[in-house]
């Protein structure tokens, strides 16, 4: 992958939230969802937006090391293309994407904030091998500094 | 000529990663040239079903679909695709 991909989309330790704890899916993505408006990432609008889909579109996926979602929802709720991590202390139940009977154990997820309507095949495709690669996330989810996570994950998406 | 469409929730993030992912399969299976796909939400897919020959989506199956319909989350987790790979060409040969 160019380095204009990476570029192209806002990946940060301010956008790293260690030990996030919550009840449930609405409420990790609540606490995400407020982080990343109160750095200016997303409008306020995002927040009950990205619930709200979660709710019609669960976004839950299995993935090789571990289960993990990928709430996101419409363009016009994004300020800036970009991706928010959360590390859960405990993990939370997520509805399977396209299967919500199915519940996902999620330990990690990953905000996508995107403002450009199909431009980001790169980012997402590399996200998906991320996921589907065995001791990707593996590697992520035991750091404990926002800024190595970011760069860790950085260096993933670059493989 | 077959007519897909490529529907999530929003038609913004996970139906490009798919649609990349069943071009490269559809290419390699020989179908090269012999499809278009377009990319929309899946409140649009229904509405446009009836002129497609089907539609594959990462979300589960939405009533008044006027197509066959194809899961496409397999190809976004790399497990169990299968499935969805055999009914896309089975779709395709009809």
């Amino acid at each position: 992958m160019d380095q204009n991909v990476l570029d192209s989309v806002y990946i940060a330790g301010e956008l790293v939230v260690l030990n996030l704890e919550a009840v449930d899916d609405q409420d990790a993505i609540d606490k995400l969802a407020h982080h990343m408006y109160d750095r200016g990432i997303v409008k306020e609008s995002y927040i009950d937006a990205v619930k709200e889909r979660e709710k019609v579109f669960s976004t839950g996926l299995p993935c090789a090391d571990f289960g993990v979602a990928i709430p996101h929802t419409d363009i016009d709720h994004v300020n800036r293309d970009a991706v928010g991590i959360a590390i859960l202390k405990n993990p939370v139940n997520f509805k399977m994407m396209g299967t919500p009977d199915v519940e996902i154990e999620t330990k990690m997820m990953f905000m996508l904030a995107l403002k450009t309507p199909h431009g980001q095949l790169a980012f997402l495709s590399s996200l998906m091998e991320i996921f589907q690669e065995e001791g990707s996330l593996a590697s992520l989810v035991n750091l404990t500094d926002k800024d190595e996570i970011a760069s860790q994950f950085k260096k993933l998406l670059a493989k | 000529m077959k007519k897909i469409l490529l529907s999530c929730g929003s038609g913004i993030a996970t139906s490009t990663v798919v649609n990349n992912k069943v071009s490269k399969i559809l290419d390699e299976k020989g179908f090269k040239g012999k499809y278009q796909i377009t990319q929309c939400s899946i409140a649009d897919a229904v509405k446009k079903s009836e002129g497609y020959d089907f539609v594959i989506s990462t979300t589960v199956e939405p009533a008044g679909l006027k197509c066959p319909y194809v899961s496409g989350v397999c190809f976004l987790t790399g497990v169990n695709t299968k499935p969805s790979i055999d009914k896309i060409v089975e779709l395709m040969e009809k």
